[in-house]
């Protein structure tokens, strides 16, 4: 191989490992970051079902909060929230936080065709810009996170989880 | 020539035939119905767990067929660094890529050894596992010096790369090229180092950028 053709795949191959490294650390810091201002339940606002503000503010004081992110349309957020209804009761001082990208419409009918209104405590919140998506860091449906009674940051369970699993995991 | 390419293919069925062996063994005998169970209760519903391992046993097949494909990619990957890696170095050789399959496909066995290790390990040692257990324990890597549960999910994988057996492999693999090259030891190692060792570590870097934007 010539002389010039070696220095070449040189530079290729440094070039790759500078572009990996450089991604690589932006995107752990970036993450790091989100996990620092999400050690509390960090600020917050998104629209209800009716239209209006719901801000981080207006959680309840001395409650544990659990945010539901989730989509309609999986099948997994399907059979958690199916859980919740069914064993919601066992969570005293909890409040539930739902929170999907899709319109109010749409979410409403997931409400109405689970019975999650059953769901004492529950709150349902529409982010169709993805701004608590960003926020909390969520790249799966559906993603829980928990908080505890002083808003501290507990777990955050990626994909489909039992209520009895967060149960356990508050206790 | 046509006995280097009868003696790549018996090697080629005998490390295919080991893998998948080693694999069957431990679908069955470690990924037992009840630890399956176990394991996703703790996610999923009985339904869906039922139905997971209704799907698992008859898709089962797919699985096992699809590790003599990954291997032979595998292989020719690490023959072609190899065989390209003399351009960076100031080696000559006029020897034919099947040399150096041949070499890349000895070194495999190193991989088979630890996939034998994991299976001990389960069925001797620890017998208290889940199934997350089996999937993140690679013998005697940089993983085991953490609690996988506690560390982040980007870590894992190059937690579980940099492992004892990988510098092995990499001495089998420079073993081979010394001996084909009729070059020193060190120099076969350089060779090793600057064709396979790099791209290990591209890939190593791509399945980490990977993984952390999708968890």
């Amino acid at each position: 191989m010539k002389k010039s053709s070696k220095r070449i795949v040189g530079i290729v191959i440094v070039f790759v490992l500078c572009f990996l490294g450089y991604n690589i650390t932006t995107k752990v810091m970036h993450k790091n970051a989100i996990k620092e201002n999400t050690k509390t339940i960090p600020s917050f606002s998104a629209k209800t079902m009716k239209e209006t503000l719901f801000s981080s503010d207006d959680l309840k004081e001395g409650y544990q909060t659990i945010f539901v992110f989730f989509n309609t349309e999986c099948e997994f957020c399907e059979y958690e929230v199916e859980d919740i209804v069914e064993n919601y009761k066992n969570h005293k001082n909890t409040q539930w936080v739902f929170i999907s990208t899709e319109s109010s419409r749409i979410i409403q009918n997931f409400v109405k065709k689970k019975e999650l209104f059953k769901v004492i405590e529950a709150i349902f919140l529409s982010d169709k810009k993805g701004e608590l998506l960003m926020l909390f860091d969520i790249s799966t449906f559906p993603t829980t996170v928990v908080y505890n009674s002083n808003k501290e940051f507990v777990r955050k369970y990626k994909g489909q989880i039992k209520t009895a699993t967060i149960l356990k995991e508050l206790n | 020539m046509f006995f280097t390419v009868k003696k790549n293919f018996s090697l080629l069925l005998i490390v295919f035939i080991i893998a998948v062996l080693l694999n069957f063994v431990s679908n069955t005998v470690l990924q037992s119905n009840d630890l399956i169970i176990s394991s996703l209760s703790e996610r999923l519903t009985l339904e869906q767990i039922n139905e997971f391992i209704g799907f698992k046993q008859k898709w089962e097949w797919v699985g096992y067929s699809i590790i003599p494909v990954v291997l032979l990619i595998k292989v020719t990957l690490v023959s072609l660094c190899l065989s390209l890696g003399k351009f960076f170095t100031s080696i000559e050789d006029k020897y034919a890529f099947k040399e150096y399959f041949r070499i890349a496909l000895s070194a495999e066995f190193v991989f088979l050894f630890v996939g034998a290790i994991k299976l001990s390990y389960f069925l001797w040692f620890k017998t208290d596992y889940t199934l997350e257990d089996i999937q993140y324990f690679y013998p005697l890597s940089a993983l085991n010096l953490f609690d996988y549960k506690e560390i982040d999910t980007w870590l894992i994988y190059p937690l579980q790369t940099t492992n004892v057996f990988e510098i092995a492999y990499w001495f089998v693999l420079a073993y081979g090229i010394m001996n084909l090259l009729q070059i020193k030891f060190g120099k076969a190692f350089e060779l090793v180092l600057m064709s396979y060792g790099i791209s290990l570590i591209i890939w190593v870097g791509c399945i980490t950028f990977l993984t952390l934007n999708m968890s």
